[in-house]
């Protein structure tokens, strides 16, 4: 058999899937603690690589955006675009929101406050909290995700590859040994990464919704619904990969995000409505002015407190968004076939971007407000459990049966939409590129992502779960830059043809 | 004030990567 073939690329990412999988569920312990040391170790030596990385493909972006390759069209030069721009934004945020935000909405910035006025007074402590979620969230992120679905889309739709990572390669590199080889090698580690990264999420979600379902129902110990949360998760994502991916999914992504915006506003509407609007415009002045320079910060002359807060959440995100940029940037690319380079950078780093502000402004505002003019009993649950802290806040509005309730509705149907897509994108690539993969394959995908998921709910801890999805997506610290290589390769060829 | 050793030529070696690039970016188109 040829080595390179996608049959061999199928069968050596489901054995890596698996094995991680088998070996999560036999020992979830051990797992968790070596990639928790092997990334440590990374962070500490390539944090500073890692970060100017993120700086400077958000430097990329905004050269391809406002220079004459901007006005490249991602398709035909008489290609329209598929969805109507407002449609369009609506998926972009859709494929920004997703569990995290839920996960996290109230709970990073708090944390962050937390651990910020150990050092310093309240309302500095207050300001750098919202600061540091929006540099975690914000055009750092979305220009990794921008970049990565760009490359894509260019190769797929302008010079008609496939949607492959492999593609740019061959394509502006040609099909020499070592460039076929390097082409298999991206398709594996994107596969891995798109594999380990989902079933994070798969975990993230189910612990979000035995906590809001332990609140709701009154049981004391969440822990006991995992198994039930998790194997009702597994049975609703299962039955949509059997079937084609029709409007279903889409819908009930929209209908998962319309609950979150309903949420936003309900907060933004009952809660102290003008000290949120004061935060977040104060906000989005600070991160505006300061996100670049912010962009390159590596918190090396601080303590190791600082240090090791800073490599747990700062570079832990930038290597997140680089694990789930081939999922996002294969889905992104997918709905955008038709739109200028400009048009395509700019709304995909700045729509969300801005949504982002409005959402951790409007929860981490909250967190903060209960913190520095009430009793600040939100950071106490945030300090025991993260998984809590959304619940919590909810707790102090009215209705909040009817919040709970559509939290939880909205944590499962993100998931389970994520993990559908994400099923559907991993058969794809392992069948090279075929964009209706069998249902068996798909199936089969589903049962991997299900068993590494459960490998990560086995795991339990949120920080290991995260040091996991960090570790499967190291290489594409280094993947990112050589595809980026790849497409200005090929956007100086087309200028010359 | 001295480091690890191997960490460091780690370290190092990421600008050999950096060359890595400019030499991709430099070929001849295929």
């Amino acid at each position: 058999m040829d080595g390179k073939s996608p049959s061999a690329l199928l069968i050596v990412a489901l054995s890596i899937s698996a094995t991680i999988a088998i070996w999560g569920i036999i020992d979830p312990q051990g797992l968790g603690s070596l990639a928790a040391s092997a990334v440590a170790k990374q962070f500490d030596s390539r944090g500073w690589f890692i970060m100017l990385e993120a700086s400077g493909l958000l430097f990329v972006a905004l050269y391809l955006a406002f220079s004459r390759y901007g006005d490249i069209r991602l398709g035909p030069d008489t290609a329209e675009p598929e969805f109507s721009t407002p449609a369009w934004i609506a998926m972009l945020f859709a494929a920004g929101m997703g569990v995290g935000l839920l996960f996290y909405g109230a709970a990073e910035p708090l944390t962050h406050f937390e651990e910020i006025r150990k050092y310093t007074g309240d309302p500095k402590a207050a300001e750098y909290g919202l600061f540091v979620t929006y540099l975690n969230w914000g055009l750092h992120a979305w220009a990794i995700y921008g970049v990565v679905g760009l490359i894509i889309a260019y190769f797929a739709y302008r010079r008609g590859g496939s949607l492959l990572l492999s593609a740019p390669l061959t394509e502006a590199l040609g099909t020499v040994w070592w460039v076929r080889i390097l082409a298999w090698i991206f398709d594996l580690l994107s596969i891995v990464a798109i594999a380990v990264g989902l079933a994070g999420s798969l975990a993230m979600g189910v612990f979000q919704v035995q906590t809001g379902l332990a609140g709701l129902i009154g049981v004391s110990d969440p822990a006991i619904l995992t198994i039930p949360v998790f194997v009702v998760m597994c049975i609703a994502f299962v039955i949509p990969l059997r079937r084609e991916l029709g409007d279903g999914m889409a819908k009930l992504s929209n209908a998962a995000m319309m609950i979150a915006i309903g949420l936003l506003v309900y907060l933004l509407l009952l809660g102290p409505t003008s000290y949120l609007m004061n935060s977040i415009v104060s906000g989005l002045g600070r991160y505006t002015f300061g996100a670049l320079p912010a962009g390159f910060s590596t918190a090396e002359f601080f303590d190791q407190g600082i240090v090791d807060w800073f490599q747990s959440w700062t570079l832990n995100y930038m290597i997140w968004w680089l694990a789930w940029s081939p999922f996002v940037g294969i889905f992104i690319a997918r709905i955008s076939r038709g739109r200028t380079i400009r048009e395509f950078l700019i709304g995909v780093i700045i729509a969300p971007t801005l949504f982002s502000i409005v959402w951790f402004g409007v929860f981490g505002g909250l967190g903060i407000f209960d913190a520095l003019r009430q009793e600040g009993a939100l950071s106490t649950i945030n300090n025991e459990n993260l998984d809590a802290t959304t619940f919590a806040l909810l707790d102090r509005f009215p209705l909040s049966g009817i919040t709970h309730t559509a939290t939880i509705v909205a944590a499962f149907l993100f998931v389970v939409t994520s993990v559908v897509s994400a099923g559907f994108t991993l058969a794809m690539i392992g069948t090279g590129g075929n964009e209706n993969p069998s249902p068996n394959i798909r199936t089969v995908w589903g049962g991997i992502l299900g068993a590494l998921g459960l490998a990560m709910v086995l795991v339990g801890d949120i920080a290991m779960v995260r040091s996991i999805i960090a570790l499967s997506a190291i290489a594409f610290v280094f993947i990112v830059p050589v595809l980026v290589v790849c497409l200005f390769r090929s956007l100086r060829r087309e200028e010359r043809e | 004030m001295t480091g690890d050793l191997i960490d460091s030529i780690l370290n190092v070696s990421v600008f050999a990567y950096v060359a890595f690039l400019v030499w991709l970016s430099c070929r001849p188109a295929p």
